[in-house]
């Protein structure tokens, strides 16, 4: 697992430092700690990491900047913030976890073990961030139909029929997003606030009818749950 | 015929020849007339009417004869009997006392209905001018109410007056506004003028005659209206600038001098009303009241040039306007006392903010999150990162509420925070002096702000953070000069809009009104945050 750690205060970003190494031990491949909001961009574009630990104040500036463009990648954010008031609104750009400050090892071993557990955040997220052409794109969540994955990437399917690519696998987003998304197939995530029916095409198959016409495919073991969650 | 109130003018034309009345009345002793009138006999004065009374059930009272001004002595004939005389003409006020008689009550028996004849004998001796020779035949009682109606309107605007010149004294007193003392001597002017003309007390014959005071009354016309003048030039500020000042005074004496008094009160109002409206077109809405009580004493003295009102002019006038003023008053006081709960109210929210600075989040919280780690991996150091944190804090609570503090307190707890920021940047940080003795004061928490400022923004890459505080004195001014050699990622302007520099400006302001200027800038080698403390009002 790579880590970078994005803290401005050396001593705080030495401590989640120890503590990391401590709590995951030898899952941890690398470390790194950067203290300047434009030296982890620059970092952030060329690296490949697993997981972010982001202060939100860097030196006087807002971590939301970063953070944004943060959780349009394929990797994990934790924040550590002593802000805890900006919680709620990290929590709606799709981070894992928001650990205030002062903090214990315990604390962030749990955060770390929600990496690994595919149960929903208590705290759900409102947007999806998308690296599009440079460009960072918000996209509401309620106006998301369907995601499909695509191998280490998945694609969003918009109610206007728009697709845009997001660099999270399906179990990624999956973590993140509210109850009415529902992983309906290996390689599916509906938004039920879509669907339309669920019926079966016999022997053993089944297939989702969104709002728009489009039919979905619907795993064997995943069909009762989903019948009941359907009105 | 109802028979009211009966004014009777002296004209020589009504009156029938003087011998044919003497012959027709009664036997009178001239002995008591004295022996001047006798020998003046030209000095005599005959008033002569004709008086039907159709109806005595009104008069369940005795019926009487007021008579003023016309003479010194005089004998009053009813149906050409004597009814009563006045007989004392002296040269000392001694010879004369307690003869004086004004009221002359007509026997029951006489006033009868039907036609009846008044003939008054009167003797001068005096070179006055007796104009307003007059009888008035009433109703005892009718007689006692005329005079309570013709006293209450000046007793009841006089009492008014003084009452609010009093008033504006104590509120000069109070609030050390000129324009009040102005206005408490236009109040006791106009006061003074209504007392003078109709209440007047003389001891000319030995018991008290209303002869009112006119020079008096004359001169406090002038004084009411310059105090006026002064109270609306004064409210406006514009007193205090000579051009306006020497060209009302020119105007005022101009205008007391050559004009008749009720055309100077024209033009004195005309005055009082441009001075208004340059005050409105000033934009001081409070003018408009003003204005509102000129125009009511510009309506409301309308009639001052009828003789017949001539006791009312000046009074409904001036009491509006004074009225107006005292409301005007009122709301400006009320509107002051408001003002200075918001800055009472202001203070302590510096003081809040100062102590909320002190325990934000991300000072306190950082602390203890770097605390923790002190703990844990250098446990021999977390005792001195405490005392350091202590000591902020003990003297945060020291100065806190505070409006000036001196710059040794402040010193410290920038001390205190730098100590606290070692630990937490790594950075070694040192903080020197320059021209600066210590006993100088200032608002408290500016220098430990520049300080957090500088400590939180600038030394993510350093090792070492210098403070270089300087103090210059010039002319008028002193310029702290407070420099670090961090290096902000942080645009300057976004700084100026930060909550520490309007905490910084709100104190210079509440200390310094208008006498400062900060200044926030990048120079070779770091930051510079320049502030200017004046004697004189600053460029701000």
């Amino acid at each position: 697992m790579n880590i970078f750690i994005v803290e401005d205060e050396p001593i705080i970003a030495e401590r989640i430092e120890r503590l990391s190494k401590e709590i995951l031990k030898e899952k941890i491949t690398s470390i790194t700690v950067r203290h300047r909001l434009t030296d982890s961009v620059r970092y952030l574009f060329a690296n490949k990491i697993d997981l972010l630990i982001l202060d939100l104040n860097l030196n006087g500036r807002d971590g939301f900047e970063l953070l944004k463009l943060a959780v349009s990648g394929s990797f994990h954010t934790i924040i550590i913030s002593a802000h805890t008031d900006k919680a709620l609104e990290a929590f709606e750009y799709g981070v894992l976890d928001f650990i205030g400050k002062p903090f214990s090892g315990e604390r962030l071993k749990k955060a770390f073990e929600r990496i690994e557990k595919p149960e929903k955040s208590s705290c759900p997220v409102k947007y999806v961030s998308v690296r599009k052409n440079e460009k960072l794109l918000l996209i509401d969540i309620d106006d998301i139909m369907y995601i499909k994955g695509a191998r280490i990437y998945t694609e969003i399917v918009l109610k206007d029929g728009k697709t845009e690519i997001h660099d999270k696998s399906l179990n990624s987003l999956c973590q993140l997003l509210p109850t009415n998304f529902v992983r309906i197939h290996k390689s599916y995530i509906a938004n039920l606030q879509y669907v339309k029916s669920i019926s079966s095409l016999g022997g053993s198959k089944y297939s989702l009818q969104l709002l728009d016409g489009e039919t979905l495919p619907v795993s064997r073991i995943k069909y009762k749950e989903i019948k009941s969650l359907l009105p | 015929m109802y028979l009211d109130f009966l004014y009777l003018v002296n004209t020589d034309k009504a009156f029938p020849e003087k011998r044919d009345l003497e012959n027709n009345l009664e036997a009178i002793d001239l002995y008591k007339l004295p022996e001047y009138c006798r020998k003046n006999n030209n000095k005599i004065i005959w008033l002569y009417e004709e008086v039907i009374i159709e109806d005595t059930t009104n008069y369940e009272n005795v019926l009487c004869l007021n008579i003023s001004d016309v003479g010194d002595a005089f004998q009053v004939y009813w149906d050409n009997k004597l009814i009563g005389f006045r007989a004392s003409i002296g040269s000392t006020h001694q010879e004369e006392a307690n003869t004086y008689i004004q009221l002359i009550t007509i026997p029951y028996e006489y006033a009868s209905v039907g036609k009846h004849t008044l003939l008054i004998k009167a003797y001068s001796n005096r070179e006055t001018n007796y104009t307003g020779r007059s009888f008035v035949l009433a109703g005892y009682n009718q007689y006692l109410n005329g005079i309570i109606k013709k006293n209450y309107v000046p007793i009841v605007t006089y009492s008014i007056l003084f009452v609010s010149a009093i008033f504006f004294f104590v509120l000069f007193f109070g609030i050390r506004k000129y324009e009040y003392l102005f206005i408490s001597i236009a109040c006791l002017a106009f006061g003074l003028r209504a007392y003078a003309r109709d209440l007047w007390f003389v001891e000319d014959f030995g018991v008290a005659v209303r002869s009112g005071n006119p020079e008096l009354s004359d001169i406090m016309l002038p004084v009411a209206f310059f105090s006026l003048h002064c109270y609306l030039l004064s409210r406006l500020s514009l007193f205090q600038k000579y051009k306006y000042q020497s060209a009302f005074v020119l105007l005022s004496v101009v205008s007391v001098l050559f004009l008749r008094q009720f055309d100077y009160m024209r033009v004195s109002i005309v005055i009082s009303v441009l001075i208004t409206c340059f005050g409105i077109y000033k934009k001081d809405y409070s003018s408009i009241f003003i204005l509102i009580g000129l125009i009511g004493f510009w309506i409301l003295s309308k009639y001052a040039d009828s003789p017949m009102e001539k006791g009312l002019i000046d009074y409904p006038g001036p009491l509006f306007l004074i009225v107006i003023i005292i409301i005007l008053s009122s709301m400006e006081i009320s509107r002051n006392n408001k003002k200075h709960r918001e800055s009472i109210l202001k203070a302590s929210r510096l003081e809040n903010e100062l102590l909320k600075r002190n325990i934000q989040p991300h000072f306190i919280l950082n602390t203890l999150t770097a605390l923790q780690e002190v703990v844990e991996k250098y446990p021999e150091k977390a005792s001195s990162l405490i005392e350091a944190l202590a000591d902020e804090f003990r003297l945060f609570s020291k100065v806190a509420g505070e409006k000036l503090i001196n710059i040794k307190d402040e010193l410290n707890i920038c001390d205190a925070h730098l100590r606290i920021m070692e630990y937490r940047k790594g950075v070694n940080f040192s903080l020197t002096t320059e021209g600066i003795t210590g006993d100088e004061t200032i608002p408290p928490g500016i220098f430990h702000t520049i300080v957090e400022n500088g400590t939180t923004h600038g030394f993510s890459e350093l090792k070492t953070g210098n403070f270089l505080f300087n103090k210059i004195v010039e002319a008028n001014c002193v310029k702290y000069i407070l420099f670090n050699n961090g290096r902000s990622e942080v645009e300057n302007s976004q700084i100026k809009k930060g909550t520490g520099f309007k905490y910084i400006e709100a104190r210079l302001e509440e200390s310094f009104p208008g006498k400062w200027n900060l200044d926030y800038k990048p120079v070779p080698d770091g930051w510079e945050v320049v502030i200017t403390i004046c004697e004189r009002n600053g460029s701000k």
